[in-house]
């Protein structure tokens, strides 16, 4: 009914890693934002929290990206590259009309 | 508003958007707003809380592998592109027609999901744990269920990219998080099994927010104290959602996105009346 699937041999394991690493990264921005609410004058650490946490649905995306691209899945490898692309359209276009 | 209000809210909203796939910013921002929030500073809050929300839900979805990135990547291009096309188009379309189209899809969604019955995709014995995951070079996969594994394939791709990259449009037009109509057009037209079109929905949601919230954090109308308390609302609120979602039956998720769905036609209806 389905076919011969052609599962990627280390895509559990990479994907569970990958996993664990953002759920280490998002205990860093909540010690960061925590610590920018209580500490004075360090409200500079809920800015980086609040980027850290940004960065990382992005950097999810290039990590399929070069994933799929190393196990020649370059079909999905170049929509990640182009969902990249489409979604750094919209804050280019802020920084250019400053 | 109280910190610890906004505390809350965040972590309320971000976990039943968690629970089913629909993202917090379309309950989160309506609250803040009836809270007294200006809308202009609402919106990037709800961003924040759908960001923060779909990466506290990653380690346990990317751990059960329910999530299927090929689609996630696939559906969003359409819905970004969608976006843009949107965002071109907007003013071209009043706010209270379209807020009366968006509370009728949500309608139309809720009935769908809530009248369907059992489950689509079975346990199919052939199928080895190994498959489990999504498969190379398509958006076919398979995933646990009651100890079984159940491989699905994706139907109507077209209609669902269609509805999909509308959703887009939508988003580009008004600003509202398509995720209530992504997850629908996932399991309801793609007959995506809930869990994974939920989880999937729960990923790619958090792309658009992010670039939509880079764009308004360049503009400068994000409040970072504001924010630090949405960040830490929403990461809780994201970890216990997708927790109660993974211990859920796949009829029972469809029945709750069916509920939350008509709190949202509620909520667009309540807008413009």
């Amino acid at each position: 009914m389905t076919g011969a699937p052609r599962v990627d041999p280390g895509q559990a394991v990479a994907e569970e890693r990958l996993g664990e690493r953002i759920g280490r990264v998002l205990v860093v921005v909540a010690a960061l934002a925590v610590a920018g609410l209580v500490v004075p004058g360090a409200r500079w650490l809920d800015g980086v929290a609040i980027g850290v946490l940004v960065a990382i649905p992005l950097v999810r995306v290039a990590w399929l990206a070069v994933r799929w691209w190393a196990i020649r899945d370059r079909r999905y490898a170049l929509a990640a590259v182009v969902l990249l692309v489409l979604v750094a359209i919209g804050p280019l276009v802020a920084l250019l009309a400053g | 508003m109280n910190p610890l209000l906004l505390l809350c809210a965040a972590a309320l909203t971000s976990g039943v958007g968690a629970l089913g796939g629909l993202g917090g910013a379309i309950m989160l921002v309506p609250l803040l707003v009836v809270a007294g929030v200006p809308a202009s500073e609402a919106a990037p809050l709800g961003l924040l809380s759908v960001v923060a929300g779909s990466s506290a839900a990653a380690r346990r979805q990317m751990r059960e592998h329910t999530t299927n990135h090929r689609i996630g990547v696939v559906t969003e291009s359409a819905s970004t592109l969608g976006a843009v096309l949107g965002a071109l188009a907007a003013g071209a379309i009043s706010e209270t027609a379209l807020t009366w189209v968006l509370a009728a899809v949500a309608l139309v969604a809720a009935v769908a999901g809530g009248a369907r019955k059992g489950t689509r995709w079975q346990p199919d014995p052939a199928a080895r744990p190994e498959d489990v995951g999504e498969w190379v070079g398509t958006m076919r996969g398979a995933y646990r269920l009651d100890g079984g594994v159940v491989p699905y394939v994706p139907r109507r791709t077209g209609l669902g990219l269609a509805a999909i990259g509308l959703s887009g449009i939508v988003t580009g037009i008004s600003g509202v998080g398509g995720g209530f109509i992504k997850t629908p057009a996932k399991s309801e037209i793609m007959h995506v099994p809930v869990k994974v079109s939920s989880s999937t929905t729960t990923f790619s949601i958090g792309i658009t927010a992010a670039a939509a919230l880079l764009v308004m954090i360049v503009e400068g109308r994000l409040d970072v104290a504001d924010g630090a308390m949405v960040v830490l609302g929403a990461l809780l609120g994201g970890v216990v959602g997708s927790s109660v979602q993974s211990r859920l039956s796949p009829p029972v998720v469809r029945r709750i996105i069916s509920v939350l769905l008509l709190v949202v036609a509620a909520i667009l209806a309540g807008k413009v009346l």
